[in-house]
């Protein structure tokens, strides 16, 4: 009797950590969720050293915020000056006066902006692989308007391409992974113009290529939805 | 104690010997080291002017998570390149994920294997505007594309603020120059190899101003200065079933329509 129960009780354990085995190399494969950018386990394959470029924009302070806020820093200090122009019209003379200072002012910030903008164009230009693209692409960020773009893509597709029996030249090292998981779990899949859509609650995700591969970035909903 | 005496002549003598040997061998290579800076460039010269090259890089990245643990990623990449406009890069990342790239002169053309989609963009130009299109205005991956495009040496003149030589060694298989210098941005070694062909070895980059300060490295090998390279080598024909999708860069950021900044067309560097 008790060899019995010690052999269902085996068996039992041995179920479950086949069940384990199986539901864990599934979620390993599905990569965590979301794009091709997530590593298995959910562990991120994002980094500045991903782009393997002699430049960086991390922690440099030369990146897109750091410009914006400076921007908006001299946006704020002209409608300043613009402010204490407006404020001293007293008279005639004195608002030509006011006039061409702040006309001087408006010339002088808009030569610095200009400035600003061809050194940075300069300085992005020398520093062209720093990867600041990657960040749009790989994260998958929020989109509007793919209909063009995807509609686009999707009319100057072969109508029959050739079949091609292989792409690589090299034999791959490693099984592939799975084909990238949907943006939820369940999703409804709607075809527009030969572009799939798939609806997360309120949110459609489309399929786009970025860094690391397919990835579903947020859209807008695809015509008539 | 004329024994004592003897035993510290004999070791006083000994010691000197091996200061003397240690002195010599310090002055041995003779003056000063190989300039760095000219072999980097040297380099530079090499791999920007050869008319074609295929090369693989088997490398890895750091990529450091939320919990500030590092997680190190492997690639292997197979580079030909045919001067003026001709590229195709194959890549196979340590999950086993297969990519493509080919510039055929006029498109730039990226599939993925496993999901059987592709992404393919209007490129006219030569090779260093498709590298710039893809790497800055696709956002895409290509590590190392400063090493490929024909203006390398000029690149690196301008971004390398401080080079210095470390060592001569033959630790990687063939003799080398190991080099360390700095950019703005990134400290990074190589290794270039000694003789008429001065072709990079290993490549380690540091980006000291990044979080963990996280590594990219690559070791080269099977460098072809000649390869035999078909037109049909730089053709993408979508296989049968696969899907055309765009590139996520070329697509208007949602939410901000009018000033949305998709990737241009075609790029001039």
């Amino acid at each position: 009797m008790t060899s019995r129960l010690w052999s269902v009780v085996s068996a039992a354990g041995v179920a479950f950590a086949v069940i384990a085995m199986l539901a864990s190399d599934a979620d390993a494969q599905r990569g965590g969720g979301g794009g091709r950018g997530g590593g298995g386990g959910g562990f991120s394959r994002e980094g500045p050293a991903a782009n393997g470029g002699l430049s960086s924009s991390s922690g440099s302070g030369r990146g897109t915020q750091g410009r914006a806020a400076a921007q908006g820093r001299g946006a704020t200090a002209g409608q300043g000056q613009a402010g204490q122009g407006r404020s001293g019209q007293t008279g005639e003379n004195q608002a030509a006066r006011q006039e061409s200072r702040a006309s001087a002012q408006a010339s002088r910030q808009q030569y610095g902006a200009n400035a600003q903008s061809s050194r940075q164009e300069a300085y992005d230009d020398q520093h062209w692989d720093q990867g600041k693209g990657l960040a749009i692409a790989a994260t998958g960020a929020a989109v509007v308007g793919t209909v063009g773009a995807v509609s686009a893509a999707s009319a100057a597709q072969p109508v029959a391409p050739a079949p091609q029996s292989g792409q690589f030249a090299t034999a791959p090292a490693t099984p592939p992974p799975a084909v990238p998981a949907a943006p939820c779990e369940n999703p409804a899949v709607v075809s527009a113009g030969g572009v799939s859509y798939a609806k997360c609650g309120a949110a459609w995700y489309t399929q786009a290529y970025g860094a690391n591969g397919p990835t579903w970035v947020q859209s807008a909903p695809p015509p008539g939805a | 104690m004329h024994a004592r005496i003897r035993w510290r002549v004999g070791l006083a003598a000994c010691l000197g010997a091996v200061l003397a040997a240690g002195a010599a061998q310090a002055q041995a290579p003779g003056g000063s080291p190989p300039d760095a800076r000219a072999l980097l460039l040297k380099m530079a010269t090499l791999l920007g002017s050869t008319p074609r090259l295929s090369v693989t890089a088997h490398a890895a990245y750091d990529a450091v998570q939320p919990s500030g643990q590092k997680i190190e990623w492997n690639e292997v990449r197979t580079l030909v390149l045919k001067r003026p406009d001709r590229l195709r890069m194959e890549a196979e990342k340590s999950n086993g994920a297969r990519s493509l790239v080919v510039f055929d002169g006029k498109e730039v053309s990226a599939f993925d294997e496993a999901g059987r989609t592709y992404a393919q963009a209007a490129q006219p130009g030569g090779v260093d505007e498709t590298l710039v299109y893809f790497v800055r205005d696709l956002g895409m991956r290509l590590p190392l594309a400063v090493l490929f495009v024909s203006r390398a040496a000029a690149d690196l003149e301008r971004r390398v603020k401080s080079v210095e030589y470390v060592e001569k060694t033959g630790i990687l298989g063939a003799p080398a120059h190991h080099l360390a210098g700095r950019t703005d941005s990134v400290h990074f070694q190589i290794w270039i190899t000694d003789g008429d062909q001065p072709l990079p070895q290993r490549i380690v980059l540091t980006y000291p101003d990044a979080p963990g300060q996280p590594e990219f490295r690559a070791q080269f090998s099977a460098w072809n200065l000649a390869p035999e390279s078909a037109d049909a080598l730089f053709t993408f024909t979508p296989p049968a079933g696969a899907s055309k999708i765009p590139f996520a860069a070329a697509l208007p950021r949602y939410g901000a329509a009018t000033s949305g900044a998709p990737a241009k067309k075609g790029a001039k560097p």
